[in-house]
């Protein structure tokens, strides 16, 4: 619990800061940090294998991705980086606080928790995942490889005659 | 305060942070950090539940939670595939200047 | 005690990693309080790990094993920790004190670079790593020390990196390195399978404690070789890679690309003795089976080899530099020897000392090159002892402890030690018989070196070589005196560094002289020291002056047209020597080729069979599409026309709301979210 205490804080102050930073690069920063606070969260509540999951996909792929496609598309011509148009603030307030509202007035009500910490054995997890949801990761598997191939082709470098 | 209450309040107002992301930021780029943002909450509220709600003997939470980082890393690697064609083609990623979709 | 002695302990390393940390987050030109961050946290450093010197000082073996869960994965748990024992302590003291001489002096070395707060940065980032090598309590935390010293290194050999001999040396450094660390970790793997842990003491459990080694002694693979045998061997490839052994020691010569004060930290003193330690730390397990088991046996010879081939190669050598860096992997060589014939103390004794007079050598060096106007080249050297008669001081007397001065230099007693434990192994003579070989060659090549250096005249008469300043002469004398100092506690009338290793009470010894022969062996390395020094006078010192002189006279350029004597005597053995025996020549083709022709051919493949069908396809695909597009365009797209016409005028009426703003669209999305939700709280709640 004072782990929790601690970490939850943190996290949002991170989340915070990735949606606030107005250099698009300090937010991805922000971000990843975010992310890999949120590993440490899910270390502390005892799932350790999604927590070196999360850290593995996010923080070390999706983070570093994001960075690098920053770093990218950054243009050397326009010395102020696009990141957020005031304007937009207002509705997107809007549309926001109730959301927040609904939420957390449904967070407040839920029941008190029960306090035993269940185990994540890491063989019954894969037994559970090769069994039960073995469609589901063929699927997965599927999708994993239409993107691999999907990206492979976005990134390629077009020729400008191609039809 | 109950631990469970906490942690789906940290994952309400992390998800109202992303929403508020992808709703106002320019930067096509920092649109997918706010849709990381929310995902991640999204996640949070499996593993509390399942550590902290009724007990889950099939291990339900962190399964979902492991097929959702599996497909986030793929929504990630499509996205800013689509991103960079875009750069490459427009030379920008304001979604502002995006808007070859009018009528 | 216990419990405070962990928490000081776990601030050796951490501390120059801290600030490591800082000083990454410090723009360049706070360079000044960068470097003041990194010797103080090193100063701190250094005095936490002579306290924990402190600590163990008093005989008896005292492991102090502190070991915490890391991560629990599955079943399997992975504990950490660091380790207290006469080992560790030693090895850290020596590797803080020796590096913060050196980061003093870099102080002086490296004022005029403007990356002078980033060279701190990697300074401290290699001794936070390196000090972690020594006090690491599991294979797991050492190993990836380890390779945060190999990154360390990686960076700082290639701190010049516009350089692209630097460039180009750091990577070979890298690579060659990452052969060994594929053995290591292999090995690593291997041993855990087996014992189930990596963590060396664990109050009887732990994988140098007899549990474990009567397990691995029991268990066998493949040509009845046991696992302990199997896995040393991969741990002594490892070793071989971060200590220069031979055949992958073609990194360590090219690693002299760095700053001077990294060639003396990392590449002679402490980073490449890692191996050595790697060996002297895990070598229950290599003792298993027995004083000439296999593994012992291949690291005596693969040590009495590598001592051997780079004393000769260091021969032939001109870059100040270079001879120092084959030294180094010939003194390796003999802290293997030690190692495989001898046990822990030979070796470690000579590594310690070596440390001290090696890192003492390469400053005096850098000193020497800073003084030459960043010349390295011996031959353009000569007669240095008026210009420079501190740095010559200093230099004189590493060089007399390399080369084995007797009595009253380290060199002498640690080379006795390893020498004495060669004589009696049970495995052979040839080890013995080869580093004594070597260890005269070494008399021989420093003797050289100091000779055509700083004696005789000057060979290029017009530069003006000057003395350093004070903040890099200090820490030369500090290194000196250790290199003077350290033999005391070697010899054989008090082998108090033996015995405090094995947990003994350190007691005079008066009867050693009568043992073993041990009078024999003392006289065979004074006349080793001997000849070795003769032979290299009669060679370059007798009347040397006046040969520089005539070359001066003769080539009026500055002296390249200097030839070493013996170039001539020995023929066509001589270019040999000079390239190192070829070694490069050897990997480029017996690894590098065929991977070049591997891969030529697989880009074959590609040309010939995968583009052709690309080929095929895209016409296939192509003629497709010209069929439709025809049909498309005279069949449908006419009668359509008309219809889209109509459409399209009375679109453009609804498309004001098609503004193409995706924001503006998302936050319609928003919008109507935020309202479904409250309209279903609002109904579910009701």
């Amino acid at each position: 619990m004072a782990s929790l205490l601690i970490l939850s804080p943190l996290v949002l102050l991170a989340a915070l800061g990735a949606v606030w930073m107005a250099r698009p690069v300090h937010a991805a920063l922000l971000l990843a940090l975010a992310l890999a606070l949120n590993a440490v969260l899910y270390l502390a509540m005892g799932a350790d294998f999604i927590g070196l999951v999360q850290f593995a996909v996010y923080v070390g792929a999706v983070a570093v991705l994001i960075v690098f496609s920053l770093l990218i598309t950054r243009q050397s011509d326009e010395t102020e980086e696009i990141a957020r148009r005031p304007k937009a603030l207002v509705p997107g307030l809007l549309c926001t606080l109730p959301v927040l509202a609904v939420l957390l007035i449904t967070a407040s009500k839920v029941p008190a928790a029960s306090d035993e910490a269940p185990a994540l054995p890491l063989k019954k997890l894969g037994e559970i995942l090769f069994t039960t949801h073995a469609p589901a990761v063929l699927a997965v598997a599927v999708l994993l490889t239409a993107v691999l191939i999907g990206a492979a082709l976005f990134a390629r470098e077009t020729k400008p005659n191609d039809p | 305060m109950n631990p469970l209450a906490l942690l789906l309040t940290l994952s309400s107002v992390m998800f109202a942070l992303g929403l508020l992301a992808v709703l106002t930021r320019r930067n096509a780029i920092l649109i997918l950090v706010g849709i990381e943002l929310m995902l991640n909450a999204a996640n949070i509220n499996f593993i509390a539940f399942w550590r902290y709600g009724p007990p889950d003997l099939e291990m339900a939470g962190p399964i979902f939670v492991l097929f959702s980082i599996a497909i986030a890393a793929a929504e990630a690697a499509v996205g800013l595939a689509i991103i960079l064609m875009v750069f490459r083609l427009r030379r920008t990623t304001d979604l502002n200047q995006l808007d070859s979709l009018h009528g | 005690m216990a419990d405070n002695c962990h928490l000081l302990l776990w601030c050796v390393p951490l501390l120059p990693l801290l600030a490591a940390g800082i000083i990454a987050f410090l723009p360049d030109t706070k360079g000044k309080i960068a470097a003041k961050i990194a010797i103080a946290a090193l100063a701190v450093s250094c005095l936490l790990a002579l306290g924990a010197l402190a600590c163990v000082l008093t005989p008896g073996i005292e492991r102090i094993p502190a070991a915490l869960t890391w991560f629990t994965f599955g079943d399997v748990e992975f504990k950490v920790g660091l380790l207290l024992d006469p080992l560790s302590a030693g090895m850290g003291a020596m590797v803080t004190f020796v590096a913060l001489w050196i980061f003093i002096y870099s102080l002086g070395y490296m004022s005029e670079d403007k990356r002078f707060g980033r060279f701190f940065g990697f300074l401290s980032l290699f001794c936070g790593a390196m000090l972690l090598v020594c006090y690491s309590n599991s294979l797991l935390l050492l190993f990836m020390a380890w390779e945060g010293v190999g990154l360390a290194s990686y960076l700082l050999i290639g701190f010049y990196y516009q350089k692209p001999s630097a460039a180009a040396a750091a990577q070979k450094a890298f690579i060659t390195t990452r052969v060994g660390d594929m053995a290591f970790f292999l090995g690593l793997i291997w041993l855990h399978g087996e014992t189930g842990t990596l963590l060396f003491f664990d109050s009887g459990n732990g994988l140098l404690e007899n549990g474990a080694l009567t397990s691995l002694a029991g268990a066998t693979t493949i040509g009845g070789l046991t696992v302990s045998a199997a896995a040393s061997l991969l741990l002594l490839v490892g070793a071989m890679g971060k200590s220069g052994q031979v055949p992958l020691h073609t990194w360590l010569p090219d690693a002299m690309e760095g700053p001077t004060p990294v060639s003396a930290l990392i590449h002679a003193a402490t980073m490449v003795a890692a191996g050595v330690f790697l060996v002297a730390r895990t070598h229950p397990v290599f003792a298993v089976g027995g004083d000439t088991g296999i593994a012992l046996t291949a690291t005596a010879w693969i040590g009495a080899i590598t001592a051997l081939y780079a004393a000769l190669v260091a021969m032939a050598q001109y870059d100040i530099k270079h001879i120092l860096a084959y030294s180094t992997v010939s003194q390796l060589g003999f802290m293997m020897v030690a190692l495989g014939t001898g046990g822990v103390a030979a070796g470690m004794l000579h590594l310690v000392c070596h440390a001290f007079f090696k890192a003492l050598l390469f400053l005096a060096a850098g000193s020497v090159i800073h003084g030459c106007h960043e010349e390295q080249d011996i031959r353009k050297m000569g007669g240095l002892r008026k210009a420079m008669p501190k740095t010559f001081l200093a230099y004189a007397i590493g060089m007399m402890a390399l080369a084995g001065f007797p009595f009253v230099f380290s060199g002498f007693w640690s080379k006795e030690a390893i020498l004495h434990s060669a004589a009696y192994w049970p495995g052979g003579k040839g080890p013995f018989v080869i580093a004594a070989t070597a260890a005269l060659l070494t008399a021989f090549y420093m003797t050289r070196q100091a000779l055509l250096v700083f004696f005789g005249g000057s060979r290029s008469p017009e530069t003006h070589p000057h003395e350093s300043p004070a903040v890099m002469i200090i820490p030369l004398f500090v290194l000196a005196a250790g290199a003077v100092l350290l033999a005391v506690i070697g010899t054989p009338l008090w082998p108090w560094f033996a015995q405090w290793l094995d947990g003994k009470v350190a007691t005079f010894h008066g009867g050693a002289m009568g043992e073993h022969g041990a009078v024999f062996l003392l006289v065979l390395s004074l006349v080793i020291v001997t000849v070795g020094v003769v032979l290299s006078w009669w060679v370059y010192g007798r009347g040397g002056g006046q040969d520089a002189r005539a070359t001066v006279a003769r080539a009026s350029g500055p002296g390249s047209s200097f030839i070493d004597p013996l170039s001539s005597k020995l023929g066509a053995f001589w270019p040999f020597l000079e390239n190192a025996m070829g070694f490069d020549a050897f990997h480029q083709k017996v690894v590098i080729g065929p991977l070049a022709f591997v891969a030529g051919g697989i880009d074959m493949l590609e040309r010939m069979i995968f583009v052709p069908l690309m080929g095929l396809c895209e016409f296939v695909v192509k003629g497709f599409g010209k069929l439709t597009r025809s049909t498309d365009e005279r069949g449908i797209n006419r009668g359509f026309d008309a219809t889209c016409d109509g459409l399209k005028h009375r679109a453009a009426v609804t498309s004001a709301a098609q503004a193409g703003r995706i924001q503006a669209y998302l936050r319609a999305i928003g919008l109507g979210m935020a309202l479904l939700l409250v309209l279903h709280f609002w109904l579910s709640a009701g």
